[in-house]
């Protein structure tokens, strides 16, 4: 099993995609886009980390864009979002349930399990992560 | 999606690492989020597409 280290590197690389905090990159792990407006909203993401940049749009079950200016597309087939990445291949099956969605996949050679629970927006909290690596 | 005045919160841990994140909305409908992985502060943008022409 792959373990975050105690503190985040100051740099990490995408070739492959092996660490937690790579993974955390991978368009079909962003679980803040599927938190805040789901799978299927037709909107451009921006993320920034570091001297790290991912950029994407989700369309049309298709998410394409660049990490660190590579470009990459994945496609989606029922609940599962798949293709490659300049970091690897990367396949997310979203399962939803009660609380939210069930994200099970991998990303390069990361494989992991992510539980989107939905909150009461009333309470200025909207969801709730809890994922685990390995 | 529309949030309330003061923005939502996103929390959560992936692995050991705790992730944190504050979220405000522009006028626009554009989210603008900031937080942390652990240590790390992150930024992030999600901008609203048109809808396409059916």
């Amino acid at each position: 099993m792959r373990i975050c280290p105690d503190r985040i590197p100051a740099r990490f690389d995408f070739a492959p995609i092996d660490t937690c905090e790579e993974a955390m990159f991978a368009p079909g792990a962003d679980m803040l886009v599927r938190a805040l407006v789901g799978d299927e909203a037709r909107v451009r993401v921006r993320f920034s980390a570091l001297d790290h940049t991912l950029d994407y749009v989700q369309a049309d079950d298709r998410v394409s864009g660049t990490l660190d200016g590579k470009p990459f597309e994945l496609s989606r087939t029922g609940p599962t979002l798949a293709g490659e990445t300049s970091g690897g291949p990367i396949e997310v099956t979203v399962t939803p349930n009660e609380r939210g969605s069930h994200v099970e996949g991998h990303a390069g050679a990361m494989g992991f399990r992510h539980d989107l629970e939905r909150r009461d927006p009333v309470s200025g909290q909207l969801a709730r992560i809890r994922g685990k690596f390995d | 999606m529309t949030l309330v005045p003061g923005g939502y919160k996103v929390s959560g841990n992936l692995g050991p690492d705790r992730i944190k994140a504050n979220v405000q909305q522009g006028p626009n409908g554009t989210l603008f989020i900031e937080g942390t992985l652990a240590d790390m502060p992150f930024s992030q943008t999600i901008e609203p597409l048109p809808t396409a022409p059916s």
